[in-house]
């Protein structure tokens, strides 16, 4: 079958997957991974596919607005202190186990940004078997800040104090301007046409500076949520069309990258994903923060925040496509989602006929 | 059939909880019992986000209609109530703000006026 009849294929088949993967509560294994999977098939065309790269800092950004716009302060002191240690501790240990193991293979700051990667837990894939246990919602879900938290004090470590400085200008000065464009809105239905422009304007510039748009849209984010009278509305603007945004930035993920097909990726996506279900085995098992009843493989499912962290600091090293940390971490992301969701599987149906 | 009345009142905006039962509290309404509800669309649309699972999960913990069910003694202290409840929490009329309706009762124990 030639390529471009196997890729229409694809894209019929993931056009009737949306449905199915996306369905009410009942998802599908790899949580729309599946479409990661598309983006590479397209990437086998020898097309200049860096020009869309514009597209994925604008992906990058919204989720980086989205997940800090969530981050009110009258929210967060709800939550007790042990709930934060424990998500902190969990967290760094998660990333430093993975990274120490990892970086006897590769170089260290691969190593570092694939054991940060791995951190977060998709919120997806635990919900929807814990539905009742609060602590473990609310401790899956907090993950994804300490993991940007670390992704940037990291960022930091490799910038220059000029850059810094131009950073934190940048932040200071788009945080301001958003807040003052966001004030302006006369019609709470025109708010989403400017939060594609703000998204599009701190991304795009943040490009041109060499600036993570993940996290300075998450500062922006942060920022909006606690000191704009609107948080509310755009948080919710940002969040209502989630599933089709992510389709495409798993898309656009697999169309940049691409997969390199060497032997070595392939071991290398292996290990890592052993590395990754070991790691979380012990933290969950022997160190436990509270999560011994529930299964732990559900903590090993890394959910799309992964492959954003990554995706971002894959364009801040260049975007070089078919790198070998990135298709071997993109492998071994797919992987623990499909490994997590069949045991899942077998929990779901063990648990039911235990019920009975 | 008596002549009492049940008054059933949900509202979306719960901070007017308060004002709305002290309001009728002051005329002499005191009896009333309080739900926690969820309306079709919000309940169907209570799907489990991708990136947003921290702030779902307070909405979820934060956001409730509420219902207000209180028997009412005749037609006259029913309209009467639903004015100072409609005069306190605001009109009815706008799109997703609430419902109110009675309905007549029958067999009705463990309650004198």
């Amino acid at each position: 079958m030639s390529l471009k009849l196997l890729v229409i294929l694809f894209i019929i088949l993931s056009y009737a997957g949306v449905h199915l993967i996306f369905r009410k509560r009942t998802l599908g294994i790899l949580v729309g991974m599946e479409y990661l999977l598309v983006g590479f098939l397209f990437s086998l065309y020898d097309t200049n596919a860096r020009l869309l790269e514009p597209l994925l800092y604008a992906f990058l950004g919204w989720i980086g607005l989205l997940t800090g716009t969530q981050l009110k302060i009258s929210y967060l002191v709800r939550l007790e202190k042990y709930f934060y240690s424990n998500v902190i501790v969990f967290a760094a240990v998660k990333i430093l186990l993975i990274s120490c193991i990892i970086s006897f293979f590769i170089d260290p700051y691969y190593a570092f940004i694939i054991g940060i990667s791995l951190s977060p837990v998709s919120f997806r894939s635990v919900a929807q078997y814990i539905k009742k246990d609060r602590y473990v919602l609310f401790f899956t879900s907090t993950i994804p800040f300490v993991t940007l938290v670390c992704f940037f004090l990291f960022y930091l470590l490799q910038l220059t104090v000029e850059t810094i400085n131009i950073l934190f200008l940048f932040i200071a000065v788009y945080c301001i301007i958003s807040r003052f464009v966001l004030t302006l809105v006369n019609e709470k239905d025109s708010i989403n046409l400017i939060l594609v422009g703000l998204i599009i304007l701190i991304s795009q510039t943040g490009a041109l500076l060499d600036v993570s748009p993940l996290l300075i849209n998450f500062i922006v984010g942060v920022y909006l949520a606690n000191f704009c009278p609107l948080s509310d509305e755009i948080f919710t603007s940002l969040y209502k069309d989630e599933k089709p945004l992510y389709i495409m930035f798993l898309l656009l993920v697999g169309m940049l990258a691409g997969i390199n097909t060497d032997t070595a990726v392939l071991l290398y996506g292996l290990l890592f994903t052993a590395i990754a279900l070991g790691a979380t085995f012990v933290i969950v098992r022997v160190a436990r923060f509270r999560l011994l009843s529930t299964p732990w493989h559900l903590f090993a499912a890394p959910g799309g925040f992964s492959i954003a962290v990554a995706a971002d600091y894959w364009l801040f090293r260049g975007g070089v496509r078919e790198e070998h940390w990135m298709s071997s971490f993109l492998l071994c992301a797919v992987m623990l989602q499909f490994i997590s969701g069949i045991k899942s599987k077998f929990y779901e149906n063990r648990t039911s006929k235990n019920s009975l | 059939m008596t002549e009492a009345k049940l008054l059933v009142c949900i509202i979306s905006r719960e901070k007017k909880l308060e004002e709305v039962l002290e309001a009728l509290l002051e005329k002499g309404y005191s009896g009333a019992s309080i739900l926690d509800v969820r309306g079709m669309l919000e309940y169907l649309a209570d799907e489990i986000p991708l990136f947003a699972g921290f702030r779902s999960l307070i909405h979820t913990e934060t956001k409730k209609n509420k219902m207000i069910l209180s028997v009412i003694p005749g037609d006259a202290a029913l309209n009467e109530a639903m004015d100072i409840i409609e005069r306190v929490y605001g009109s009815f009329s706008d799109t997703n703000t609430g419902i109110m309706f009675s309905l007549d009762l029958s067999n009705l124990r463990g309650l004198k006026f």
